[in-house]
Parts: C-alpha cells; sequence; structure tokens
C-alpha cells in the first residue's frame, strides 16, 4: 500500500472532488475543502469513509470526470489508508464522560425501582434533545432549567404523598393514597405503639379510659389507708396492672401532698388523702372530684404543649410527662418485662415520643439524632445509589428533626422525601472526579442505567460496597445475570425503539377507510409489541443480533394473526415460525411496514430508506432542495405502476445515484400493503417486487435477507455505533470508531451473540473511563 | 365524557381573554412607565410567494396581499417588514434552529447553534424583573430523531437557545403553562407553606453547593446550571408572594385539549396574560415544529400535510393550500394582537408596550432560501414605534430587525449576529 502522501492527496481531492463538493456548493451536502491542514482530514471519519464508500464502488468522481483508471486506484488507496489509520489503533480521545441528569423514563424507573411507586411523572418533564446517532439520553443536551427543577420540585412532592414514615421501618411507600395524620394523631399512634408492647395492658388499650381506672383505684387505695397490702386487689376489681397502680398511688399521694407541681389539679387528691369519713356518698363525690379535675387540667396541659407561645411550657410539660408516664413502662419497669429487641425498640419510641412532645431546643435532637439517622441513612442510600456522605446524612437528619419539632413527623418526613427526590444526588448521575476507572458504585449505575434504563439492584450496590464489581469475571456473569432479568425489556422499550424508530407506529396516521377500514390504537400497539418482544426475545436469550432482520419467526397475537392472513388465534402473544417466506424478522413486521407507508399508498423510497439508513446506517445524502416530491396520493394507475414511477425518476440523472440504491430495497418489499398485509394484485395488475440492486436480484423477503446477510459487517457497524452511543450517552466520534471494530469483530467472533456487544461496551475504557 | 368547549372555558361572553378583568391598576401602581413586552411567534414551512405575502407598494396606505389579508383588522397596529434575509442557512432543521440567533448551526447533525438565541439574550436583560425571565410555549413535543438522512431533528424543535448548546424546554400544554405561571397549588400539597418551599430550596442551593468540591470541571457547569435554577425559583417564590394573585374570573385550562386550534389559542390567551400580569417580558412560540406534516383539514381545501403542501412549487392546488395556511397563523397572529390592543394599560394599551413578531423559517418550503424573510412586528414597542406601515428593506440584514427590536425593548446592546445596524 502506497504511503499517503498529503500533497498528493490534495492534488487529487482539488482536481477531481472538490468543484462540487465545496463548503460554497455542497453537493450531497458535505464538503472536502474545509480541512485546513492534513491532520484535519483525520478528525472527521464520518465524511472519510463516506467519501472512501462512494469512490470504491466507482460512484465517484462521477463518470464523465477526467480522470484516469490509475487515479481513481490511487485515490482509492489514500482513502482506504487513512481508515486503516484511523481504525487500526486506539486514538487517544480526551472527551470526559459528562455527568448525567436522568432522562424522564429513567427518572420514572429510577423512582420505581426505588420505592415501588408506579407514577408515571416523566411524562411532564420537558424532552431532551438528541446527539448523534439519536438518543435522547445524550449528557451534553441534558441541560436543568428551571422549569425543569420546579417540574423535579413537583413531582417531588408527588412522591412524597404516597410516602409515610414509621418510626422503626423507615420511609414507607404506598400507591394508594394516603391519608396523613396530624401532629396529634401521629403521636397518639406511637402512644398506642408503646402500649402494645406488653401484655399488661389489655386490648384494645386506651390511654383515657386507662388513667380514668388507674386514677378511680388510686382513689381506692389511698383512701384505704393503712390497707396498702390491698393493692393487687384493688388492681384486679379495677382491672388494671398493680405495677402501674404502685405507680399511680406514689404519684398522687407524694406529689400531691408536696404539690410540687403547683397544679391545682393535685389539690383535690390532697383533700382525698385527709378526707375522714365512712359516708360512701362523700367519698364518692371526692373522688371524682379529684378525677375530673385532674383529666380536665391534664387536658388543658397537653393542649398547651401544640401552641407555639406557651407560658408555662416547662410547667405543663414536666407535668404531662409525669402522668403519661405513669401508663408507660419506665426504663427499669420495662427492663424487667422486656428485652432484646423489643426492649430496643419500646425504648425507642419512648424516646421518640418525649422528644416530639417535649422537646425545646437543640440539645434534643442530638440525643436522638442517633435514633434516626440508620432509618435516614438506608433511605437516601436507596435514592442516591451510593452510601450518602456524612455531612450530608448529617443535615438531612438535622433538617428532618428541626422540622418534626416545627410540623411534626408525617409533614416533616414528606419534605425530606421532596428534597431527596428532587436533590441533584437524585437527578443526576453524580461520579466522582477521577483520572482513572470509575468507582464500583459509578461502574454500577452506569451498567444498570445502561441494561436496565434504571438504578443498579441490591447485588449490584452489595458488590460495589465491597469493591468486588470491577474485574472480568464478576462483570460478564452480571451482564448475563442483568440480561435476563426483566428489567431488561427496557433496552427494547427505549434503546431500540430509538434506534429501529418503532415508536413511529404509535402516532401513525390512520390509514384513510377505503384503503384499510380496522386500523385502531389496539392494532398499532400490537404492531408495536410485535417488535419489542422480537428484540426482547434476543436480548433475553442471548441470540444473535442479525435475528432482527434475519429471523424465522416472530410475535403475533389474534389481532396480528388475522392481519397476516394467518387464520384464529386467541389474543395473547405467541412466538410462531414462518416458512412461506412471508414473515419473520423485523422487514416482515407490521410496525415498520406500515409507518413507512403513506396513508394511501406505499412508499418504496421510504422502505428503501429505511432500511438503507435505519437498519445499515449508510444513509444517502439528503435530495436536492429544488427536487419535485412524489404526492403522497396514490398515483399508480392500472397501466401505469408506482414502481414504473420509480424507474422514470431513477432514468433522472440527478436521482439516480442514490435512488438505484433506495429504490430496490423499498420496491422489493411491495408484496406489503400499507399495513402489512401480504399482496399479491393491487389495483387488479400482479404486483411486480422484483428489482435489482448492485447486481444482485431481488424478488421476495428471502432474497432482500440475504442481500442485509452479505451486507452484515455494515448492519453491525450501524447497530455498534447506536449502542455504544446509547450506552456512554453521548454522541459518536471518529476516535470510536477502533473500539466499534473491535465490537464487530468479537460479535462475528461470539456467533453474534448480543452479550458480546454488551461485553465489548462495557469492558472498554468509553465505558469504564471518567 | 363530554366534549370540553373552549368557549364556556377559555372565553368569556366579550370575547375577552380568558375572561380576563382589566388589571390596569396593577401595571400603574407597580411601575412608574410599563415596560416593553416581546412576543417572537413561529410557523413552520415558510409562508408562501411574494406576490401573496408582500405588498405591492410601500409606506402607509399599502394593500394587504392574500396570505395577509387577516391583518385588516390591525393593519394600523402592525407593520409589515419585507426584504430582509438571512445568509444561507441551510436545509431543514438548521433553519429553525439558527432562525433567532440568526446563522447557519455549524452542523445539521449536531444540536448546536452559533449563540443565544435572540428572545433569550433580551430576556437575560429586561426579563430579570419579572416573575419568569421568559416564557418558551409550542403545542407539540419536540423531535429528537436523527432523520433518515442523518439530520438531527432537535434544531428543528427550538426557537429559543438559552446558550449555543442549550435548547429551552417549552411547555407544550397549556393546563401545565398556566399552573407554572400562576403556581395553583393543589390541595394538601406539603409544598403549600412559604417557609417550607424556603426551606427546600435552601436544602437544594446546600446540596448543589457541596457538589461542586467533588465533581470535576466539565460536570460543574451542570450544578451551576442546577444552582442558578434553584436561585430563579427561590426568586420566584419571593416574587409570588409579593405579587398580585390571579385576577378573579380566569379560569384554569382543561387538562387536555384535543383540538389544535383551541390548544393554540388557549397558548396565546396565556401568553397575553402572562404580559398583562408582568408574569413575564418575553415569550417565545411556535405553531408547529420544522418541517410539520400536521395535516390542517379544517381549514377550506386542506387535505394534505402541511410539509408536503409547502412544496408546492408550481402546483396550483397546494399553492392555494399554503395561502390557507399560512392565513390560518396570521389570523391567530391577528387575534392576539386585536386582543392586546383592547387591554387598557397606562394611558394606552398592552400592546402599545409589546412588540408582538411573526416570522417563520423560510420564505418559500420548496425553495428553501432565506432572502426576504417574512416579518411582521405589531405594537409600539412603548411609544417608540409608528406602526401602520409597510417597510422594504431591499436586502439589509434580518438579524438588523431582531437588534432594532431589542433596543426598542431597552436591552443595551451594540450588535447582535455581526450586525450593528439596527432597523425596526
Amino acid at each position: 500500500m502506497p504511503k499517503v502522501s498529503s500533497t498528493n492527496l490534495a492534488h487529487l481531492l482539488k482536481k477531481h472532488c472538490t468543484d462540487c463538493h465545496n463548503a460554497k456548493k455542497r453537493k450531497g451536502d458535505f464538503a472536502l475543502d474545509v480541512f485546513k491542514t492534513p491532520q484535519a482530514i483525520f478528525q472527521d471519519y464520518e465524511l472519510i469513509k463516506h467519501a472512501y464508500e462512494s469512490i470504491k464502488a466507482g460512484d465517484m468522481p462521477p463518470e464523465d470526470e477526467d480522470i484516469t483508471d490509475e487515479q481513481r486506484q490511487q485515490l482509492t488507496h489514500y482513502f482506504e489508508k487513512i481508515i486503516y489509520t484511523l481504525e487500526s489503533k486506539q486514538v487517544e480521545f480526551n472527551s470526559t464522560t459528562l455527568i448525567r441528569r436522568l432522562t424522564p423514563y429513567e427518572y420514572d424507573y429510577t423512582v420505581k425501582d426505588i420505592t415501588g411507586l408506579d407514577l408515571n411523572l416523566g411524562k411532564d418533564f420537558p424532552g431532551d434533545g438528541g446527539g448523534n446517532q439519536g438518543f435522547s439520553n445524550d449528557a451534553k443536551l441534558m441541560s436543568v432549567s428551571p422549569i425543569q427543577l420546579e417540574k423535579y420540585i413537583e413531582a417531588a412532592e408527588t412522591i412524597s404523598s404516597h410516602s409515610s414514615f414509621d418510626i422503626d421501618k423507615g420511609l414507607q411507600f404506598n400507591q394508594s393514597d394516603i391519608a396523613h395524620l396530624s401532629i396529634a394523631d401521629y403521636e397518639t399512634s406511637l402512644e398506642n405503639k408503646l402500649y402494645s408492647f406488653y401484655k399488661i395492658y389489655p386490648k384494645n388499650f386506651n390511654s383515657k379510659v386507662y388513667l380514668y381506672k388507674l386514677m378511680k383505684a388510686s382513689a381506692a387505695v389511698i383512701f384505704n389507708k393503712g390497707k396498702r397490702g390491698d393493692i393487687e386487689t384493688i388492681a384486679a376489681k379495677h382491672r388494671v396492672a398493680p405495677i402501674f397502680l404502685k405507680r399511680a398511688v406514689d404519684y398522687f399521694s407524694t406529689s400531691a401532698s408536696k404539690s410540687s407541681q403547683g397544679i391545682d389539679a393535685l389539690k383535690k387528691w390532697q383533700k382525698l388523702k385527709f378526707l375522714r369519713t365512712s359516708d360512701t356518698k362523700e367519698i364518692t363525690k371526692a373522688t371524682n372530684d379529684a378525677v375530673s379535675t385532674f383529666l380536665s387540667s391534664f387536658q388543658v396541659s397537653k393542649s398547651e404543649l401544640y401552641k407555639k407561645q406557651s407560658n408555662d411550657r416547662r410547667k405543663h410539660t414536666k407535668f404531662v410527662e409525669n402522668v403519661e408516664s405513669l401508663i408507660h413502662l419506665d426504663k427499669s419497669t420495662a427492663a424487667k418485662h422486656l428485652s432484646g429487641q423489643q426492649l430496643a425498640d419500646y425504648n425507642r419510641t419512648l424516646e421518640i415520643l418525649n422528644f416530639l412532645r417535649f422537646s425545646t431546643d437543640k440539645r434534643n435532637i442530638v440525643k436522638v439524632t442517633p435514633l434516626f439517622e440508620p432509618i435516614i441513612y438506608r433511605f437516601l442510600y436507596k435514592v442516591y445509589r451510593r452510601p450518602p456522605d456524612k455531612g450530608h446524612l448529617h443535615k438531612m437528619v438535622k433538617d428532618f428533626l428541626n422540622d418534626s419539632l416545627k410540623y411534626g413527623i408525617p409533614l416533616a418526613s414528606r419534605v425530606m422525601v421532596i428534597r431527596a427526590f428532587s436533590s441533584f444526588h437524585f437527578t443526576f448521575r453524580i461520579e466522582q472526579k477521577t483520572s482513572k476507572k470509575v468507582s464500583d458504585y459509578d461502574l454500577a449505575s452506569r451498567l444498570s442505567y445502561f441494561l436496565w434504563a434504571g438504578p443498579p439492584d441490591e447485588q449490584l450496590l452489595k458488590l460495589a460496597s465491597t469493591d468486588n464489581l470491577n474485574n472480568e469475571e464478576t462483570l460478564n456473569s452480571q451482564i448475563i445475570r442483568m440480561l435476563k432479568d426483566p428489567k431488561s425489556d427496557r433496552l427494547a422499550k427505549h434503546f431500540a425503539s430509538q434506534w429501529l424508530r418503532f415508536d413511529g407506529i404509535l402516532s401513525h396516521d390512520a390509514p384513510t377507510e377505503d384503503i384499510y377500514k380496522g386500523f385502531s390504537k389496539e392494532l398499532a400497539n400490537d404492531m408495536w409489541q410485535e417488535t419489542a418482544m422480537s428484540f426482547n426475545y434476543m436480548v433475553k436469550n442471548d441470540h444473535s443480533v442479525l435475528d432482527i432482520f434475519n429471523a424465522d419467526f416472530s410475535f403475533i397475537n389474534g389481532r396480528l394473526s388475522k392481519l397476516y392472513g394467518l387464520g384464529e388465534r386467541t389474543n395473547s402473544f405467541k412466538k410462531v415460525s414462518f416458512n412461506n417466506g412471508q414473515r419473520g424478522g423485523i422487514l416482515g413486521h407490521a410496525s415498520i411496514l406500515t409507518m413507512t407507508s403513506f396513508g394511501q399508498r406505499t412508499s418504496p423510497i421510504i422502505r428503501g430508506n429505511w432500511v438503507l439508513s435505519v437498519l445499515l446506517g449508510t444513509p444517502t445524502p439528503p435530495p436536492p432542495m429544488d427536487v419535485v416530491v412524489l404526492p403522497e396520493e396514490d398515483i399508480a394507475t392500472e397501466t401505469f405502476t408506482l414502481k414504473n414511477q420509480l424507474k422514470k425518476h431513477r432514468d433522472n440523472p440527478a436521482c439516480r445515484g442514490c435512488h438505484k440504491k433506495i429504490d430496490p430495497l423499498g420496491l422489493v418489499l411491495e408484496n406489503y400493503d400499507v399495513v402489512g398485509r401480504w399482496r399479491t394484485h393491487y389495483k387488479n395488475a400482479k404486483v411486480d417486487a422484483t428489482s435489482e440492486i448492485s447486481g444482485h436480484r431481488l424478488e421476495n423477503l428471502d432474497n432482500l435477507k440475504s442481500y442485509l446477510m452479505q451486507n452484515k459487517v455494515k448492519y453491525l457497524r450501524n447497530l455498534s455505533k447506536k449502542l455504544l452511543s446509547y450506552s456512554l450517552g453521548r454522541s459518536i466520534y471518529y476516535y470510536d470508531n477502533f473500539l466499534i471494530n473491535k465490537m464487530i469483530e468479537n460479535t462475528i467472533r461470539d456467533d453474534f451473540k448480543f452479550s458480546s456487544l454488551v461485553k465489548t461496551v462495557i469492558s472498554s475504557p468509553q465505558f469504564q473511563l471518567k | 365524557m363530554k366534549k370540553m368547549n373552549r368557549r364556556t372555558v377559555l372565553r368569556g361572553a366579550g370575547g375577552i381573554t380568558l375572561g380576563l378583568p382589566f388589571l390596569d391598576a396593577m401595571s400603574a401602581s407597580s411601575f412608574s412607565k410599563s415596560p416593553v413586552r416581546l412576543a417572537y411567534l413561529y410557523m413552520p414551512n415558510g409562508v408562501g410567494p411574494a406576490k401573496s405575502w408582500n405588498p405591492k407598494t410601500e409606506g402607509k396606505d399599502y394593500k394587504l396581499a392574500a396570505a395577509t389579508s387577516p391583518l385588516e383588522p390591525i393593519k394600523n397596529l402592525v407593520n409589515v417588514h419585507t426584504g430582509l434575509n438571512l445568509k444561507q442557512m441551510g436545509t431543514h432543521h438548521t433553519t429553525t434552529g439558527g432562525l433567532l440567533s440568526c446563522q447557519r448551526p455549524p452542523s445539521p447533525k449536531e444540536a448546536r447553534v452559533q449563540r443565544a438565541s435572540i428572545d433569550q439574550v433580551v430576556a437575560k436583560q429586561i426579563g430579570q424583573d419579572s416573575f419568569l425571565p421568559s416564557l418558551e410555549l409550542s403545542i407539540e413535543p419536540a423531535s429528537i430523531k436523527v432523520d433518515s438522512s442523518g439530520l438531527n431533528e432537535t434544531l428543528g424543535g427550538y426557537l429559543s437557545w438559552s446558550s449555543p448548546t442549550t435548547p429551552v424546554p417549552r411547555e407544550i400544554n397549556p393546563n401545565s403553562a398556566f399552573r407554572r405561571l400562576f403556581k395553583d397549588m393543589k390541595k394538601g400539597s406539603a409544598l403549600s407553606s412559604t417557609d417550607i418551599n424556603k426551606s427546600v430550596l435552601d436544602y437544594l442551593k446546600d446540596d448543589a453547593n457541596s457538589l461542586k468540591r467533588v465533581l470535576g470541571r466539565a460536570d460543574k457547569s451542570k450544578v451551576d446550571e442546577y444552582f442558578y435554577s434553584v436561585r430563579q425559583i427561590e426568586r420566584r417564590v419571593n416574587k409570588m408572594s409579593q405579587s398580585q394573585k390571579l385576577p378573579s374570573g380566569v379560569k384554569v385550562p382543561p387538562k387536555n385539549i384535543g383540538d389544535i386550534r383551541e390548544r393554540i389559542n388557549a397558548m396565546m390567551d396565556i401568553i397575553i396574560l402572562a404580559f398583562q400580569t408582568d408574569r413575564t417580558r418575553v415569550a417565545s412560540f411556535m405553531f408547529a415544529n420544522d418541517s410539520s406534516q400536521r395535516n390542517y383539514s379544517f381549514l377550506p381545501g386542506v387535505n394534505s400535510n402541511h410539509h408536503a403542501i409547502s412544496h408546492y412549487d408550481g402546483n396550483p392546488q397546494k399553492l392555494k393550500q399554503q395561502i390557507e395556511i399560512t392565513k390560518y397563523f396570521v389570523s391567530c397572529y391577528a387575534a392576539m394582537v386585536k386582543k392586546m390592543s383592547e387591554i387598557p394599560e397606562g394611558e394606552g394599551t398592552l400592546l402599545d408596550n409589546s412588540l408582538v413578531f411573526f416570522t417563520s423559517n423560510l420564505k418559500e418550503g420548496h425553495k428553501h432560501s432565506q432572502a426576504d424573510m417574512p416579518a411582521l412586528v405589531a405594537g409600539e414597542g412603548g411609544g417608540k414605534v409608528k406602526t401602520g406601515y409597510h417597510h422594504n428593506h431591499k436586502g439589509k440584514q434580518y438579524a438588523s430587525l431582531m437588534l432594532g427590536m431589542a433596543k426598542t425593548a431597552g436591552c443595551k446592546m451594540g450588535s447582535f449576529a455581526n450586525t450593528n445596524n439596527a432597523i425596526i
């Protein structure tokens, strides 16, 4: 191979190419005179490749150009050499992977996988732009705008409305709407929790009723002075637990006598203590008096606690605390009756309740922080897909506790959910700066967002937490596991649908009724399903990527079966093999055949173009701007078919160059009508689906498949580019071609298995370096 | 479900926008002088041939051409500008993406333009005192596909760019747009108190700040964007508590408006309302995306997709349909201008203090040429512009008009897109 002499090349380009392909004329929408230095030419791989294909095929320079065969050969060699250089070694690339925001669909999956909530919030977010391979996850274009952030906060609020805070289990999420408790109700629920710990509380425990009973019993004991041994009997009679009765009697007699708390309510108890009478009526009256006065002033003190400004807050606090403790197990009593986890839970609940009720200063926050930190840590770990850093965690806990004192736990926990889900940590995929390979946590997310469009699961996080993820063996087995996981359905839904564009079928205009009557949303959905399921089947079973077009089976349900003329069938999708050469592979899918048709007629040009650009990745340049477009209306007559129309336009030298490549790939599909039904006749004429492309005769789907098989490297290159772009969330540039070639090589070596492509991507520096 | 009739929802019996009461008191008290508002309206696929767009004579007493005939009732309130050129902007989507930055984007394959679009430049200067610096609306999602020729359709979906690589997201649902402007809080929201709102925003700021230490340089710009967004929202929370509530009688547009016409009208009403209540001073609106294939079959004689029609070339059938479509958009524009002229503000009207611009990415669809661009400008821009004229600029730059409008609105700028010659 001759060495590339840049002067020589420049000379040839100038003489034979740049008359048309210059910055001004831009024939074919590209220019070859834009390279300021010979080195610059190496930067535009796509352009060089494109030019090379045309030169090699003999399409360019055009036939009438004054150029010798030897010069043509020379030109071909030069281009070959440049391409060889570009493809055969890893070109240094200085493109750092930019931090990525979650796309709307990734946002939804992340919420779903973390909380179990299926809220479909992403649909309200602004859409994103696309990179040069057409995927909406391009990091460069993922800006944050005020509107975006507003929507995030709004969505986080919605998530919070499905959340509740359990002091043991932490944040709970519930798909159905949750009734959020008031501060007082939440505290009552904590109280009830306390009472439930020990069997000495009767069933259907009611603290008010119990306090009442306890006072009645206490009064009986106090009045019955000197016969204290009867506490058990009195307790049994009043149906209260003796341990509570003992404490109550102590309280009512001692505290009352000291009257230390200056609460009027206790004065009546003093009276009772010194009452000397045997008149039952008088006794009952004094007892009732003491009990009811006490209860009502307890009520007053309790309500004072919820007022922001209270004159005697300390006094009331102390009082309520004391009374409450009469029906709580105190720490030492609890230790006697409970053990292990139960005791710990009991004490925690008690402490939290006391914190919420009685805290007045910051010191209490510090005291209860350890009670909440583990719960909030677990929550943030899930939401951020990594361990939250210490400072961040402390702040989150502190804010939460402050809010709890201000607004109560129910609202405070919702506000915490809003903070977490609108924070940068959740909405972005944060990666630590590094000049080397990314950390295992970062890699776990890169893997999961690539294959699941969602967060890493417990297994991945666990591997990351012990730094055991990034070795070839583990990675490969994780890739296989992840591809088999139901969540890899999302590859079909988001990667394949953007690559093969079959989402188009969902917004396709129905053909007019005189052409086809049964087109419905359901049918369009079925069509979408067929293509998605076919891709998914290939992924889940790790089959050949060539199956996408080369399979002899597909997935159809009742409606599709009818459409395909295969008779009745139940409406669930089933895998079906075909042997009549009409179906199997994406080019027999109604989805593709329909969305590449107009409402009134098929369009061999659109179909051919789809095969050429979407499947093979070798688009032709856009038509000249002044071209006459064929109308969408049905232009075929019985004597002058669409095929003839197209032929006429291939006779035009301005069109021929491209259309000789486009038209045959669409014409061969003429046996499929505007909704993908099989047809042998059209307008009384037999359908002629024969054509020829660079020497290959095309007559039917099988011929087209074998043509594509012969071009499988182009197909592989295209798929590799698309998959790489999707996995990296960026456009593809010249320096990626080394990797792309490696993807092609490895995949050919591994029998075209899908996992081979995935593994090559994941082990690449592009994927693993920051 | 019973179909919602827009008239009952959005129009009072008197035909006033959203049943709007006049908010004259507000504008008089809030500003010693009313600010100038700017709206940029865009229709795709070109407007049609010069003979059906350009008036034959210049100056005051000109006769409107066929496609602009809906301007008749507001002829005295609008100027028709012709003879303005853009340098060749490329094909297809690049012409829309680059339109308001007045230069051909570097590549049809990348979602990148040469500079921030004029509306965003203006918003940076005059939008900072209002609730939203600018409002971007459309009625259909932007496509992000790379089309069959490898061209990036993102360029065709965004008129507004806040930086060369940042297309500004547009709101496409009137209900969301409305709720965003007037913060229509749903019941039981955890964010109904201003204190909580502020505490959440404080938290997000701290969060973003702390990340700067951890992240690499390239990523910091994202954090900055995020930080900027938090500050903007914070500003809004403050402004919200200061500014007047939504005027009574205005109804929230329904969640789903199926009919295109109703959706367009609802969006234009929202722009007027936002201007009127000073929620924003700069708005951009796309009637449809570049190369839109929408079928406007509700128009007389229109039975095919817009993009195909716009390539009418010599076909009289198609040309007729193109003119119908152009007339439809111009009539929407005229209706908006008329409504604004009926809303008193200070000594004059809302329109007197506005500039409402109508344009397209091309003149003629099939020619893909940016010579003699369509441009209508209504309103006096705060008394600085005389209306009722046809100005033929005979080959001056389109960017000059962009510069002129910006300057009229009070922007301090010497040049835009390589021109320092301002016209208005």
